[in-house]
């Protein structure tokens, strides 16, 4: 009994150490953790700037080092396979400045994560075809790729609109000179244009035919509204004002801002088409 | 009597409409309604006058009355704006002023027609005038130069001037609150007059620290013109009294309930005799509305190269900022420029794509703004949704 009762003590004494020395120890170990990251992140080319405004934004919001190290920790593994870790890290600083509580953010910064992932390996399968123009391979424009199918992929019902984009672009581009930027523009807007889910190539043929037109990456962020504004306007259903979106650019070089002016506030003939002669039969 | 401290308790009815109509129909129509209470300490001696002459005397030495009528109309571009617009302030007591200007980009040519009915002759009588009024979003400066001519009557004399003005003014951020130091310099035939106001606002409730100098020369003597009248005389003692003034208040709103906002204020001012006189004022100011159909010219972004600049229609009152990735989402942001029912910003940023939102800064704390539908957005992942800008360089 008497062994009993000392072999108690002995685990709660036990119990109580353990409990008093793993906090710090926990803390020290995370604060390790994120130093070891930092220098990961510093050998695999990430923005340290904006690395260390993410920590001490995270500071001052009182999140503890185990948080930050399991926010800041995909990003450092996706430039570690050299994919973009900026959006991740934004991304947390975005949380943080929307006071998102850390277990949230973490799940949204995986996300991002996997989607940087996909976009990656989807990307660099489509920059390997041969119709692929040779300027969006360097590497510089890869990145600016990925990071436009990233912010793509992470929105809603984006895998079909972004396959149908992806398979008529190099045909589109063909006849274009848009650059890496407006290409990525045309990533990331494809999901929010209201025909996106209903009608994925037809709207990947809109943004196509808007980039041969020579739609820059603003002109193209106009076009959801554009579009909404002429549903609006004459009772189209989506897919209708997506046909006269098309109509209106079917190649006939007119300027975007034209184009965009017509499909938001109406009036006149459809972009192109001459106005017939007064007066005459 | 006249030397003791005289109170006066004045009992204002304030009333303001404004209204923002679209030329292509529906508008914004709300009103104001407003009581103030002020409690001030004697005006000068030499003003002070047993005989009948208290009255004026006040309104001019140290009793302001508020009142305001306002109207804008938005013309159906961003481009064009309309208004219509009153001020009080403790030197011009009322004014009206109607302002049509055209804008490009963030600067703006416009005719001013200014109508005072001051005691104060200088500021008072009809002005108008070309203004060019320009933003320089970096520093937060704006500014607005003008000339015109001017048209005084006093004591049945009526005289056409000329007048020019000056301005600078900078409005942001500073301790979480919002700061404004304002000066303008005014040169006419008759004189100079300047004034300056430093405010500082902070939120629950608004505080405001204003101060507030005013002060112009001597009228000169003679004609105006050769072979005219004779124009103002050196001025009399009553009259000097009203050459300077200086003011310090602090003033909170409180808001009571939806629409309902108590207003309180207290400091003191001197004039140009030297004597320091406490004022303060109590009030409430309810506003009605707005009235719908509101409907707005398009909020976009223009961008030319690497320069984005945002105009974004809002008429709810506050302070707006831009916070997004091009500024690490550090708050509180980049303060947007109101002019009107538009909120203006510019931005230099190298090539990329850009999440951003909108904050708004009121009586109701911080929030984020919903932004309109003519903006580009996309899902934030957190349940909400961000603007999106695009530079391509």
């Amino acid at each position: 009994m008497t062994s009993f009762l000392f072999h108690s003590r002995l685990g709660v004494l036990a119990l109580l150490l353990m409990v008093a020395t793993s906090g710090p120890l926990a803390i020290s170990t995370a604060a390790q953790n994120v130093d070891a990251l930092a220098t990961r992140a510093a050998r695999a080319g990430v923005d340290i700037e904006l690395l260390q405004t993410v920590r001490a934004r995270a500071a001052e919001q009182g999140l503890s080092t185990a948080e930050v190290a399991r926010l800041i920790g995909p990003a450092v593994d996706l430039a570690e396979n050299g994919l973009p870790s900026q959006p991740v890290l934004q991304k947390v600083l975005e949380g943080l400045s929307k006071r998102v509580p850390p277990a949230q953010l973490g799940t949204v910064v995986d996300r991002l994560a996997a989607a940087t992932g996909r976009a990656g390996a989807v990307g660099d399968s489509w920059l390997a075809r041969t119709d692929v123009p040779r300027g969006l391979r360097e590497p510089a424009a890869r990145f600016a790729l990925v990071e436009g199918l990233t912010h793509g992929l992470a929105q809603e019902n984006a895998g079909p609109v972004l396959e149908a984009l992806l398979e008529r672009l190099p045909r589109d581009l063909r006849r274009s000179s848009a650059g890496p930027a407006d290409v990525a523009a045309a990533f990331r807007i494809a999901p929010s244009l209201p025909t996106a889910a209903a009608e994925p190539a037809q709207t990947a043929r809109l943004l196509g035919q808007a980039l041969a037109a020579g739609f820059s990456g603003p002109d193209l962020l106009q076009l959801p509204a554009a579009l909404q504004s002429l549903q609006a306007r004459e009772g189209l259903a989506a897919t209708a004002a997506l046909t006269r979106a098309l109509d209106h650019m079917d190649g006939r070089g007119i300027p975007a801002a034209v184009v965009l002016e017509q499909l938001s506030r109406g009036g006149g003939p459809p972009a192109g088409r001459p106005t017939p002669p007064r007066g005459r039969p | 009597m006249c030397r003791s401290i005289l109170l006066v308790l004045l009992l204002v009815l304030s009333a303001r409409v404004g209204q923002a109509q679209a030329l292509n129909g529906g508008g914004v129509l709300y009103a104001e309604v407003g009581l103030v209470a002020e409690v001030s300490g004697a005006p000068p001696a030499a003003a002070c006058n047993p005989c009948g002459t208290l009255f004026p005397a006040t309104r001019a030495g140290f009793v302001s009355p508020r009142w305001e009528v306002g109207a804008a109309l938005i013309g159906p571009s961003l481009g064009e704006d309309y208004l219509v617009a009153g001020s009080p302030t403790m030197a011009r007591p009322t004014l009206l002023a109607l302002d049509a200007r055209h804008r490009t980009g963030l600067t703006s040519l416009g005719a001013r027609v200014l109508h005072t009915f001051a005691v104060d002759t200088l500021l008072g009588g009809l002005t108008s005038g070309i203004v060019l009024a320009g933003f320089h979003p970096t520093s937060s400066l704006a500014f607005e130069v003008g000339v015109g001519p001017l048209s005084i009557e006093s004591a049945g004399i009526h005289e056409i001037g000329w007048s020019a003005l000056a301005g600078l003014r900078y409005a942001g951020d500073i301790w979480s609150g919002w700061a404004e130091v304002q000066g303008t310099a005014i040169q006419n035939s008759h004189g100079w007059a300047a004034l300056a106001q430093i405010s500082y606002r902070a939120l629950l409730p608004t505080i405001s620290l204003t101060m507030f100098a005013h002060g112009h020369s001597p009228r000169a003597e003679g004609p105006l013109s050769p072979g005219g009248p004779p124009f103002y005389s050196t001025p009399t003692a009553a009259e000097t009294g009203q050459l300077g003034m200086v003011q310090a208040t602090l003033g909170a709103e409180w808001p009571l309930h939806r629409g309902l906002k108590l207003l309180t204020e207290a400091g003191a001012r001197t004039d140009a005799d030297a004597a320091i006189r406490a004022v303060a004022r109590a009030g409430i100011r309810l506003t009605l509305g707005p009235w719908s159909a509101r409907v707005h010219p398009p909020s976009r972004w223009v961008v030319d190269g690497n320069r984005a600049e945002l105009a974004v229609a809002h008429d709810d009152g506050g302070y707006l900022f831009l916070v997004g990735d091009f500024n690490g989402w550090a708050e509180p942001g980049v303060p947007l420029h109101p002019e009107g029912h538009v909120y203006r910003v510019a931005l230099e940023l190298p090539p990329g794509n850009y999440a951003y939102k909108i904050a708004v800064e009121d009586e109701r704390g911080r929030r984020w703004l919903s932004l309109p539908a003519d903006l580009a957005t996309e899902s934030d992942s957190f349940g909400g949704r961000n603007g999106l800008l695009i530079i391509t360089g």
